[in-house]
């Protein structure tokens, strides 16, 4: 049997995040200015455990987002069975901060000065296998680096663990960090780029129930897929039709779409994407990356837990665009359409859990 | 649902093809020579290079050595390259440390439009974007980072993938190469062996470096059926587990390892005394290998000791992110050749390690059930069981 999947905590961390999350009382403008790379501070990382100083900023960042996820699910995971409880965590650009570092380390003083705790954080699960060390969760452990869809690659992991019966919990979620020789590649592309994690704590849902917990949403679907950059919508809209087909849905039952628009070329691509997938002007759409900025490898997560946030509260985020009457109601289904910024395309559907 | 293995490629340091592999492996022969390719910068200088014919020299080395062992894998499934199937087929990779030579060149370069060209490689999703796009793969494209169990999960992710309907068809696997950020940080780290390679041998003191890919074409059975198409194996199950213990060392007892173990039997719904061969990952560091032994001790309990075990980074290598794939693979083979392959180097076994380690040469050996494990930095460990389909049901 499969279980259903809900999502019962949500992390989001990010220079803009409260903005985002907090009420939004204005619509942006259609263009916005391009504006510098939004980092994290330092202050905003520290971590005291002994265990955990040698994380690089990269598990830093996934730390704090996945305590912020535990906390607002009310999990205590010293309570669970550790094998009960898993993670999978995406990222864009996973560890090349940290293997960058360690490289200009022995350019300057040879290989054989090489930082042994810089190398330790030279693979991109250092992140997970930290997060797991400091709460005890011994269970299916996962890291996707699939582009920019990796966030909904790890959700989608995280989602069949729990629907397979494997585990009863998973922590999933999406980071990426910002460094010079990315910042300079992704330079005049984007008109705002940041870093920043967010996760989510998904539950089977009879277990959420139990606990009594907030229920955000339902996780129904999830699809990815590959094409070449020129076709990407093509790729979007069969991810699109791919949940819907799955979750038993049709076009017309989608009533918000969180969109991945991020102010570059690609945007286009979402457009044409929808459109073949629901039709024109299918349903109320809001852009988060507009507040966000573009968040790579934790970009889908942010979309889904905007998703969650309005599937549950009812209460409406930036919607830029107002396609019908039925716009005014509260939504009950909304998609997250993906673009992975490498040719691949990724969807996923949430339902409000009454 | 049913998986199953319709296509290998490989390209190891002892082998540049399947045919060359299984050679190899039934032979013990070694591909550790003095790396030529870059100066380690150490007065040791063992490691298990590729020949590679580089054929789409634009591309990270990495991303070439992913699509020389994907190409021969699609060839091997009888798969027609520019056939239908791509539509409903999907792409796993495993990589460690990706394309860490394009990143070395990045770093190095003052050059812009050098640079430009250079950040286009260096994420890890490139080698998957560059062997799904050569080989026009519409289905999910996913880039597994987990160290050493990289394309071991990306195996178990491509098999979950196909039962649940979402592919008909999956290349699964990984590459890593041999670069400086590895042979450097490992050294530093104090991992590497000064001599050779001896996994669970009571002298051992450390790993080999290698590089290679292997990439696996799986298929969900019906489809592998109506094809007529060639089944080396069938993949029954697998399972992941944690060890939450710490960054770089495993659980001393062997609890991650184990819980992996009885994840991937229950859902291949198997018992531990089904299993007649576990390939282990057998590194050759100290704390690996004994906390391996203990988890193969909590699992097989009386038969620990019995089941016929092996290494094989002995003799190609730790391929880091490609060991998952190619060391099941080289299970693989050898079941299909009636053959368990040796762990070269280990003359005199670790009492702390109480198994029975196939040494020296190969032991013949017909056998039906097998298990591959693997761990990995961050405390990951995965296991992969797989099982020879019957003649008459492979055909």
């Amino acid at each position: 049997m499969r279980h259903r999947v809900v999502i019962t905590g949500i992390g989001p961390f990010a220079p803009r995040a409260w903005e985002l999350f907090g009420p939004l009382p204005f619509e942006l403008p259609a263009e916005l200015p391009a504006q510098a790379p939004l980092r994290i501070r330092d202050e905003d990382l520290i971590h005291a455990a002994p265990q955990l100083r040698q994380m690089d900023r990269l598990a830093r960042i996934a730390l704090v987002a996945a305590e912020l996820a535990l906390a607002d699910a009310s999990l205590d995971v010293a309570t669970l069975d550790p094998e009960s409880i898993g993670i999978a965590l995406g990222s864009g650009y996973g560890c090349l901060a940290t293997n960058a570092d360690y490289l200009d380390g022995i350019r300057d003083r040879g290989a054989r000065r090489g930082n042994p705790i810089i190398f330790q954080n030279t693979v991109s699960n250092a992140a997970t296998g930290y997060i797991s060390l400091a709460k005890g969760i011994r269970g299916p452990n996962a890291t996707m680096c699939s582009g920019w869809v990796a966030g909904l690659e790890a959700l989608d992991f995280g989602v069949h663990q729990i629907a397979d019966g494997r585990v009863q919990t998973m922590i999933v979620g999406g980071v990426d960090q910002l460094f010079p020789a990315l910042v300079d590649g992704l330079s005049g592309r984007l008109t705002l780029l940041s870093e920043g994690s967010c996760f989510l704590v998904l539950e089977e849902l009879e277990t959420a129930r139990a606990r009594g917990v907030r229920i955000y949403a339902e996780v129904v679907a999830g699809s990815h897929t590959s094409g070449s950059g020129e076709s990407q919508d093509e790729s979007l809209a069969e991810a699109i039709s791919i949940v819907l087909l799955e979750s038993g849905h049709v076009a017309e039952d989608v009533d918000m779409i969180v969109s991945g628009k991020n102010g570059s070329v690609t945007d286009g691509y979402e457009t044409r994407g929808l459109e073949r997938a629901l039709g024109p002007n299918a349903a109320r759409i809001c852009a988060p990356k507009r507040i966000l900025g573009e968040t790579m490898g934790s970009g889908g997560s942010f979309a889904v837990a905007v998703a969650a946030l309005t599937l549950e509260s009812g209460n409406l985020p930036l919607t830029l665009q107002v396609a019908s009457e039925r716009d005014a109601g509260r939504p009950e289904l909304v998609l997250v359409p993906l673009l992975g910024n490498d040719g691949s395309a990724a969807a996923t559907l949430l339902r409000r859990v009454r | 649902m049913r998986v199953v293995v319709t296509g290998i490629g490989v390209l190891t340091s002892n082998a540049s093809s399947v045919t060359e592999f299984s050679d190899a492996l039934r032979d013990g022969r070694s591909g550790i020579r003095d790396i030529t390719r870059f100066d380690t910068g150490f007065p040791f200088k063992l490691g298990g290079e590729c020949r590679l014919d580089e054929q789409e020299s634009d591309l990270d080395r990495v991303s070439q050595l992913a699509i020389t062992a994907a190409r021969q894998a699609v060839q091997d499934s009888g798969l027609l390259p520019e056939g239908t199937w791509r539509k409903r087929a999907g792409l796993c990779i495993g990589t460690s440390r990706g394309p860490a030579l394009s990143l070395e060149h990045l770093l190095a370069s003052s050059d812009a439009s050098d640079r430009q060209a250079l950040f286009e490689e260096i994420p890890f999703s490139s080698i998957a974007r560059n062997v799904a796009g050569l080989l026009g793969l519409n289905g999910p494209t996913t880039t597994v980072t987990m160290a050493c169990v990289s394309s071991s999960l990306a195996i178990g992710n491509a098999f979950d993938l196909i039962r649940r309907g979402r592919a008909e068809v999956m290349l699964a696997g990984g590459a890593d190469n041999l670069t400086n950020l590895s042979f450097s940080g490992f050294s530093v780290l104090r991992a590497m062996t000064r001599s050779v390679c001896r996994p669970f041998g009571r002298n051992r003191d450390g790993i080999v470096l290698g590089e290679g890919s292997g990439i696996l074409v799986l298929e969900e059975y019906e489809h592998a059926r109506a094809r007529g198409a060639t089944i080396h194996a069938e993949i029954c199950g697998w399972g992941t587990a944690g060890d939450a213990h710490h960054a770089t060392s495993p659980a001393p007892d062997g609890r991650g390892l184990a819980a992996a173990i009885g994840s991937a039997l229950r859902q291949a719904e198997l018992t531990p005394g089904d299993i007649e061969h576990v390939n282990l990952h057998g590194t050759g560091t100290t704390a690996n290998d004994a906390a391996e032994s203990k988890a193969i001790h909590r699992v097989f309990g009386d038969r620990a000791s019995k089941i016929p075990v092996n290494s094989l980074k002995s003799m190609f290598g730790h391929t880091l992110g490609a060991a998952g794939v190619l060391e099941l693979t080289a299970s693989i083979l050898s079941m299909q050749g009636g053959f368990i392959p040796p762990t070269m180097n280990t003359e005199e076994l670790d009492p702390e390690c109480d198994l029975n380690l196939v040494r020296g040469k190969s032991l013949e050996r017909d056998y039906d059930v097998l298990l591959s494990t693997k761990s990995a930095f961050g405390g990951a460990n995965v296991a992969i069981a797989a099982r020879r389909v019957p003649e008459r049901m492979a055909h």
